[in-house]
């Protein structure tokens, strides 16, 4: 007996060594497949972007040179405010409107199928067509929006959605919005359905109305998911370039910019390669940010 | 068992790793015999990226251009067609991997950036066997040297709606003036469909540099000079400004890219456009009752003794040095020249988008026929978009950040002063000049 008490302990150091090794050799392919596709091409990025880097030419070591153009230029400026003011937009409405959706779909109503089907749809659409189809849309000439509005008699004129530079970032904003409420309502929608009816019957007997339910409820239980939800389409939209790029090519005059569409512009209208690098890079910490933010969200989940 | 399992998962793991060791070793050596068999076999190989074209004939006849000149020459072939929009992506990625093809077909400014950066080989030897007009043959040079081999004029014309205007305008001040009697946007009908848009297509940019022009302005000297800050330069922006801020063009003009006064002009919400001939054959299939009452005209211009100028580009091929296969790449483009009923026929295969760029065919019965002779007599004079500048990379860089197009945009968009703008345009030219 006293043999197996000694030799027991030693045998589990000596596995967990082994577990250790074992572990980290099984994961040796997928990190030379990452580093491969994705660090590699990362650190090579932000090694172009400290360069005077063009297609086909042999970069030289410029230092700071890209970024210190970053910052004395304005239309860079302009890009990084409007894409905060997209992504703060786009996503606080996602929420109310996705979290207020998947309550409705919640309760049990006729035709609560179809309408689950019908508000999937604009997630399902490919971004390019809703992107086109709504530009159709917008236009000022013969699309569909103004010809209500006119209808309506709410204006005389049509409203010039694409090229009034007051319009043209909400523009793109409601587009965003119309595509990505889907995937914020069945993600609550979901969570919501897995939620003990007993508590809201005890709170009810408790004299809780319907909003007090909500609140100190349903909100606590969804709290993960709204979280997790909430990280994840920020990451997307924020680094959104289809949406914006389709719709209004990120004009006129840089109205409705972004950092991904200012990016593009910068490689393959201004030809600028190592600049356009720069300016993608520069936004690299606030993404690790919200990455790091939802790794520990993850762990603690 | 356990053990088992760890010996199991041992051998997989090192086989994924050496397998992964293995693509990348087999992938060479792939890449090694090809170019081994391409020697020891004597087949050579030829990559040509062709751009595609409105109208299929084209891409179908040149396939099978290719394909005979493989066969005839023991060449093997990788024809690719990509499309316009996405050749500078494509070309890019593909230049950075080393893996850039040895001919390329796009128009003349897009295929002109891979001259600066030393991509393409001098042609003078392949545009020496060719008997060119005089004004395609400008469309080769860069630098003074020969780099583009052009295959086709481009030249744009002046699209009006018959039953709207009731006469051709000759001149600037009476489109304009013709066109405030027309314009009707409470019906959602627009006079003028112009595009203001900087999306990186030629349109907008090159409309704006031929009325500079027109109304005497240079941009850039013969001698690479930055000249634009004159009183003739200034007179044309307020005139193109005039256009839009009486509302002569739909308010989204300032964000069109250059398909969408094709898209415009097809539904039937503005009675002008400038473009090439795709949009004749656009409603030759599917509007032929607006291509009746469509006249093609040529550009106005300041006065009645005054110049009128149009400028427009070129389809050229590219020939990369840096390819694999750069001989071959250029025996194919004399092989494609030396047919010229072949290139001919082409050419009259793609209506009047194309004009030609060679020597003898312009008094064929195509040519005379109305729809098809005002885009020969536009090609006739036909100048660089960069016109008067020297065709180089400067000029091609001033061109590509449509520098005129974004001056044109702070005056309509952002009420600036036109002269401030037009500083602003001299010290943006000037920073590329510098």
């Amino acid at each position: 007996m006293s043999k197996i008490k000694k030799t027991v302990p030693i045998k589990k150091g000596v596995q967990t060594k082994r577990d250790h090794l074992f572990g980290f050799l099984l994961m040796i392919p997928i990190i030379v497949v990452i580093f491969g596709v994705m660090g590699y091409p990362f650190l090579r990025a932000v090694y172009l972007s400290f360069t005077d880097k063009v297609v086909g030419a042999k970069e030289t070591f410029a230092g700071l040179k890209n970024y210190e153009s970053l910052i004395s230029d304005p239309i860079y400026w302009k890009s990084l405010k409007n894409t905060f003011i997209y992504t703060a937009g786009c996503i606080g409405a996602k929420f109310l409107l996705g979290l207020l959706l998947a309550v409705i779909l919640n309760q049990s109503f006729k035709g609560k199928g179809f309408f689950r089907t019908v508000l999937l749809i604009p997630w399902a659409i490919p971004g390019m067509v809703a992107a086109t189809t709504w530009r159709w849309m917008y236009d000022s000439t013969y699309g569909i929006i103004n010809s209500l509005l006119i209808a309506a008699g709410i204006t005389k004129v049509g409203v010039s959605w694409l090229s009034d530079t007051h319009l043209t970032l909400l523009s793109t904003m409601i587009v965003n919005i119309w595509r990505g409420v889907p995937f914020f309502m069945f993600s609550i929608l979901g969570a919501l359905q897995t939620l003990d009816k007993q508590q809201y019957e005890a709170a009810y007997v408790d004299g809780a109305g319907s909003l007090r339910q909500f609140w100190y409820i349903t909100l606590p239980s969804i709290a993960g998911v709204l979280g997790i939800t909430t990280l994840l389409s920020t990451i997307w939209t924020f680094n959104d370039f289809e949406n914006v790029y389709l719709i209004t090519g990120g004009g006129p005059l840089y109205s409705s910019s972004t950092i991904a569409t200012y990016t593009y512009d910068m490689a393959f209208i201004q030809n600028n390669f190592a600049g356009a690098l720069s300016v993608a890079v520069s936004v690299v910490p606030i993404l690790l940010v919200l990455i790091l933010i939802y790794t520990k969200h993850n762990k603690e989940a | 068992m356990s053990k088992m399992k760890k010996f199991l998962s041992c051998t997989l793991c090192v086989a994924m790793i050496m397998s992964l060791a293995a693509c990348g070793s087999s992938n060479k050596s792939a890449d090694t015999s090809k170019k081994e068999s391409s020697n020891a076999g004597g087949t050579k190989k030829l990559v040509f990226w062709d751009k595609s074209e409105y109208v299929a004939a084209y891409n179908k006849m040149m396939k099978e251009k290719i394909d005979q000149f493989a066969e005839e020459n023991n060449v093997e072939v990788d024809y690719v067609i990509v499309p316009s929009g996405d050749l500078k992506q494509k070309l890019a990625a593909a230049i950075e991997s080393g893996n850039q093809p040895d001919l390329i077909m796009g128009d003349n400014t897009t295929v002109a950036e891979y001259v600066a950066t030393n991509q393409l080989a001098e042609v003078t030897d392949v545009i020496d066997k060719i008997d060119y007009k005089e004004n395609a043959k400008a469309y080769s040079k860069f630098d003074d040297k020969d780099y583009l081999v052009p295959v086709s004029l481009t030249a744009p014309g002046m699209y009006i709606r018959n039953d709207k205007w009731s006469m051709t305008p000759t001149t600037w001040e009476e489109l304009k003036a013709e066109a405030e009697k027309i314009n009707d946007p409470e019906n959602g009908f627009y006079a003028l469909g112009l595009p203001l848009g900087a999306s990186g297509g030629g349109d907008a940019e090159t409309f704006v540099r031929t009325v500079i022009l027109d109304f005497g302005g240079r941009l850039v000297d013969e001698n690479g000079n930055v000249t634009a800050n004159s009183p003739e330069t200034l007179a044309a922006m307020e005139y193109i400004a005039s256009l839009y801020e009486d509302g002569l063009c739909p308010p989204d003009a300032i964000t069109w890219d250059d398909s969408a006064n094709n898209s415009a002009y097809l539904a039937g919400t503005v009675g002008m456009i400038c473009n090439s001939g795709s949009v004749v054959t656009s409603m030759q299939e599917e509007n032929p009752d607006l291509l009746a009452k469509t006249d093609i005209i040529q550009y106005p211009s300041l006065s009645a003794d005054s110049t009128s100028y149009t400028l427009g580009g070129a389809n050229v091929f590219g020939i990369f040095e840096t390819g694999a296969n750069t001989e071959v790449a250029k025996d194919f483009v004399s092989y494609y020249f030396s047919d010229s009923d072949f290139y001919n026929q082409m050419v009259e295969a793609m209506g009047s988008m194309w004009q030609p760029v060679i020597k003898g065919y312009d008094d064929t019965d195509f040519w005379k026929e109305e729809t098809h002779s005002g885009w020969l007599q536009n090609s006739m004079n036909l100048s660089l978009t960069t016109y008067p500048a020297p065709t180089e990379s400067k000029a091609a860089v001033a061109f590509s950040n449509q520098l005129c197009t974004k001056a044109m945009q702070e005056i309509v968009v952002n009420a600036t002063e036109p002269q401030t703008a037009l500083d602003n345009l001299e010290s943006a030219l000037k920073e590329i000049y510098k």
